[in-house]
């Protein structure tokens, strides 16, 4: 598996840097914790053929549950997003994505971003969601968002946004296999099985 | 009579610079008369309530929240996230 849940024991934290300090502070030292109390999951992209245990981690995204909270939503609206009885939009934040110095420049950042919009467009299916939203940590995280899709909201600096409808438009593939192909859904069971 | 002030037990460790520790030092003589941990716990936690409120009462404006709708139901084409989504993976990568 390429793309991976952050697991502590086969993924070497300590060694991760992609240049920007804040993107590693929380690989290191946030994204186990917030993993294991449900508040947020880290996927990890790791080399084909690891060659150690812990091993490299070439990059990494979170993806955080949100709700934006709109207390004077207008009634078209609310009705438009069937939310009128939520009082809050349910969508999901890319709160971190962080490519390893090594890795940048061939397009692997690019990858790591499909695949975390894919993860989340299957998320969105599964309990709703209706936009990926992300607060890029700075210009240049802003400029790599902007060039592969992200719209800008200008008055809500530096917050970028793309609709799950979107994603649903250039994914097809998703929105079948989550239709047509049932395993998908049986992973509870299938873990009982895997775990017997 | 029980006293109304809950008690602080709970403990929240911080690593700090020499510098940083010095200037809350500073801080707290000034502010409290040397009661560091009082100091910290008072200021972290205005600004605590002071982020969640911020959250939940963010100032929308109407412009804010008409320039949001419109991103949030814009379904016109996404030249740039099509282009993302028919990229091949990289080579050497296992995506």
């Amino acid at each position: 598996m390429p793309v991976e849940p952050l697991d502590p024991a086969r993924h070497d934290r300590t060694r991760f840097a992609c240049g920007v300090a804040e993107v590693d502070r929380y690989f290191q030292a946030v994204a186990r914790q917030a993993s294991e109390r449900f508040v947020a999951q880290t996927y990890v992209l790791v080399p084909s053929s690891p060659r150690e245990e812990p091993c490299e981690v070439l990059g990494y995204y979170t993806l955080v549950p949100y709700q934006y909270r709109d207390a004077e939503m207008d009634e078209t609206t609310a009705r438009a997003l069937k939310v009128s009885k939520l009082g809050s939009i349910p969508m999901i934040l890319l709160g971190q994505l962080g490519m390893s110095v090594a890795h940048q420049g061939k397009g692997v950042g690019a990858a790591l971003l499909r695949d975390a919009l894919r993860r989340s467009l299957f998320v969105a299916l599964s309990i709703g969601a209706v936009a990926v939203i992300t607060d890029p940590v700075n210009e240049r995280a802003a400029s790599f968002y902007l060039k592969h899709g992200f719209q800008s909201l200008p008055q809500q600096e530096p917050r970028l946004l793309i609709p799950t409808k979107q994603l649903v438009r250039y994914n097809p593939d998703i929105v079948t296999a989550f239709k047509q192909r049932p395993e998908l859904h049986e992973v509870a069971f299938g873990a009982q099985h895997f775990l017997a | 009579m029980p006293s109304a002030i809950p008690r602080r037990h709970r403990r929240l460790e911080l690593r700090l610079t020499a510098d940083e520790r010095a200037l809350l030092e500073q801080a707290a003589l000034l502010r409290t008369g040397g009661d560091l941990s009082r100091m910290v716990t008072t200021i972290a936690v205005d600004a605590a309530r002071a982020i969640i409120r911020e959250h939940e009462v963010a100032d929308v404006t109407d412009d804010m929240r008409k320039e949001f709708y419109a991103a949030l139901f814009d379904t016109s084409d996404n030249p740039a996230l099509a282009a993302l989504f028919a990229k091949p993976a990289p080579e050497g990568y296992d995506f």
